[in-house]
């Protein structure tokens, strides 16, 4: 019954989207028991085994078991005999998970099992690939395994843009959600800048300087390489992001005087604007269904987070002076929709990450400390953010959990490393 | 095994609910379709090399559940193969263009603020002498701010500020084609986490270009 509350509900009450998320609260997590995987080769890098319970500790779904402390051998011959099984499930692990590496020519081909003490062998994978690859094959087995409990996707395929200075301008990148194979993308010798994935991971949209003076929205293709102009309207061009549909994009531009939302086909074609106010308005983040888009705003004279349906009419406030701070902007919409993730500054003129549910009637500070902290971003679970921070002296990425549990630091390379963006599943 | 029951209840409804999960995707039986070009280790960075290579739905194949009988599946590395082309020449004629902007003093804006200090406006007073009597001089306003604003807040605050400029230099009968442009706090002159730095980056930058 415990399982059951993995799903999450949506449902649609007039202008306000309210999301009950009931992955919150105290949730029974599956104990699981991964086993080493014998492997007939040495290979490079972690330990599958390690990869894959990072992983499953990570999706805050499995109580991932330290066997040894249960007195049952982890290291095994391609797999557990009947007694370490017995042994295990009487300890209570639901679920066993083991694997093996074998080579085969230049590749590698990794089996893995899945096993519930109650019912036997619920099936097996087997993968096949590049020495190289062999962490996507144990993230893959991580993935295989929350979605066959969850119906979700998993994060551990999902990917991590973000931006890096180097020789003093700012490059793109992006890593795997873990913080390894972090790979340069752009080489433009400018001010790369606020990278947003498309929802089908093809495409990363980002603000670039390198044609001149006003900042442009471009878009680069994962898969050619093709780069392409989607906004270079006069003046400034920020913070692009898109809709859940990926039909279009949601920007700021300061071409009517003053920083205005608009959105854009993705096509670079036909713009529309959203906003019209004399005071800035800036940062759209789309509501999961695409209703709705929270905005940053200084309209009631300090910056807010603000509301509005995605015509741009029913504007409201979100946050407020008195109730949330002076200083609140950069929201982004958690994709399960029940909590806005923003940069909140605390009376110290620190920047700290926020939470706050897209109803106002729960608000939390999700980050701690004297580090500025900022960018938020959102895996695709909705139970992680990342952002960046100065936690360790230089401008680092980092994740948490929305709970405000198992903080992990992401990038280790460099002096600067900013603006996360947290690919879909 | 008298202390599963539990839990073997709890599998139970999981495979109800996988199950359920599974007859979402519907027909979901693609195989072998991720085809990305390899990785690399750790903190090692791929070169300007452009390498081709194909690759699936942004590199993520759909997951195909567990099975008795498993078929193969291909693993590639998830990241993307390509680099964007960098534009040389657009590179090189962006510095030649740096190298030969000349600037005036910078003028200081107090915290969270975009209004001109009186001081801002005597040296905005200054500067406008010079303006108006080498009235082609193009002039490029940057807005800048100090660590303590977000990113995104402070690109609009370095805007508002480099506005407030062109705004006030127009006022005082400056005719000089202006453009304005922010760098939020993109572009540091300062680096201390202090206010012995703060102040100096809580700036308009005026740079000069084109014929005296």
């Amino acid at each position: 019954m415990a399982l059951a509350g993995l799903a999450v509900f949506a449902v649609a009450t007039g202008a306000v989207e309210v999301f009950i998320d009931a992955t919150r609260g105290a949730i029974q997590k599956i104990p699981i028991a991964v086993y080493s995987f014998k492997s007939a080769i040495p290979v490079p890098g972690q330990p599958p085994a390690d990869v894959l319970k990072a992983d499953l500790r990570r999706s805050l779904l499995f109580d991932v078991a330290d066997l040894e402390r249960l007195g049952i051998r982890a290291e095994v011959n391609s797999q557990p005999g009947p007694e370490a099984l017995q042994k295990a499930g009487e300890a209570g692990m639901a679920v066993q998970v083991w694997g093996t590496l074998v080579p085969r020519g230049s590749q590698i081909v990794m089996d893995g099992t899945l096993f519930e003490s109650s019912h036997g062998e619920v099936g097996r994978k087997r993968y096949v690939g590049s020495p190289g690859v062999v962490r996507h094959m144990a993230h893959r087995l991580a993935d295989e395994i929350v979605f066959h409990y969850t119906g979700e996707q998993g994060i551990a395929r999902s990917q991590i843009a973000f931006v890096s200075e180097r020789d003093g301008a700012k490059e793109l990148f992006v890593m795997d959600y873990d913080g390894y194979n972090p790979r340069r993308l752009t080489f433009d010798a400018s001010l790369n800048l606020a990278p947003a994935w498309s929802p089908d991971r093809r495409r990363l949209a980002f603000v670039t300087y390198r044609k001149g003076d006003d900042p442009q929205i471009e878009e680069l293709d994962l898969i050619t390489g093709a780069r392409r102009t989607l906004v270079a309207l006069p003046g400034l061009n920020i913070t692009p992001e898109w809709s859940p549909s990926g039909e279009e994009l949601a920007f700021a531009t300061t071409k009517d005087g003053n920083s205005e939302i608009y959105k854009v086909d993705k096509y670079g074609r036909r713009f529309e604007r959203l906003t019209d106010h004399l005071a800035a308005d800036l940062a759209p983040t789309w509501s999961p269904t695409g209703r709705e888009i929270a905005f940053t705003s200084d309209r009631g004279g300090t910056p807010q987070i603000y509301l509005m349906s995605a015509d741009g009419t029913n504007v409201r406030a979100l946050t407020y002076r008195d109730q949330h701070g002076s200083y609140n902007t950069s929201a982004v919409w958690s994709p399960k929709g029940n909590w806005i993730a923003y940069v909140c500054r605390d009376e110290r003129r620190i920047l700290k990450i926020c939470l706050i549910s897209p109803d106002g009637q729960q608000w939390r500070q999700l980050t701690t400390g004297s580090s500025n902290d900022e960018s938020p971003s959102w895996s695709a679970d909705g139970r992680h953010v990342a952002f960046s921070s100065t936690r360790n002296e230089r401008r680092d990425i980092y994740m948490i959990g929305a709970d405000g549990t198992g903080l992990e630091r992401l990038t280790t390379s460099g002096v600067f490393n900013d603006d996360p963006a947290w690919s879909g599943s | 095994m008298r202390s599963l029951t539990g839990h073997s209840r709890h599998v139970m409804v999981a495979v109800m609910i996988a199950l359920v999960g599974i007859l979402a995707l519907g027909g979901c039986s693609k195989k072998n379709v991720m085809a990305t070009t390899e990785g690399t280790g750790k903190a090692q960075e791929g070169g300007p090399s452009g390498s081709g290579g194909s690759m699936g739905e942004g590199g993520s194949a759909p997951l195909q559940g567990f099975s008795k009988s498993p078929s193969e599946e291909s693993v590639k590395a998830p990241t993307p193969p390509v680099v964007a082309k960098a534009d040389t020449a657009e590179i090189a004629a962006r510095q030649a263009r740096e190298a030969a902007k000349r600037q005036l003093a910078d003028i200081y804006f107090a915290f969270d603020k975009w209004a001109l200090s009186s001081e801002g406006m005597k040296n905005l007073a200054q500067n406008s002498e010079f303006l108006k009597q080498n009235p082609k001089v193009k002039l490029l306003i940057e807005g800048h701010c100090d660590e303590r604003g977000s990113r995104e807040y402070n690109m609009v605050l370095g805007e508002k500020r480099a506005q407030e400029t062109r705004r006030y230099l127009e006022s005082l009968g400056v005719k000089n084609p202006v453009t304005v442009t922010s760098y939020g706090k993109e572009r540091l002159v300062c680096t201390e986490h202090d206010e012995s730095c703060y102040w100096k980056n809580r700036r308009a930058h005026l740079v000069l270009e084109g014929e005296k």
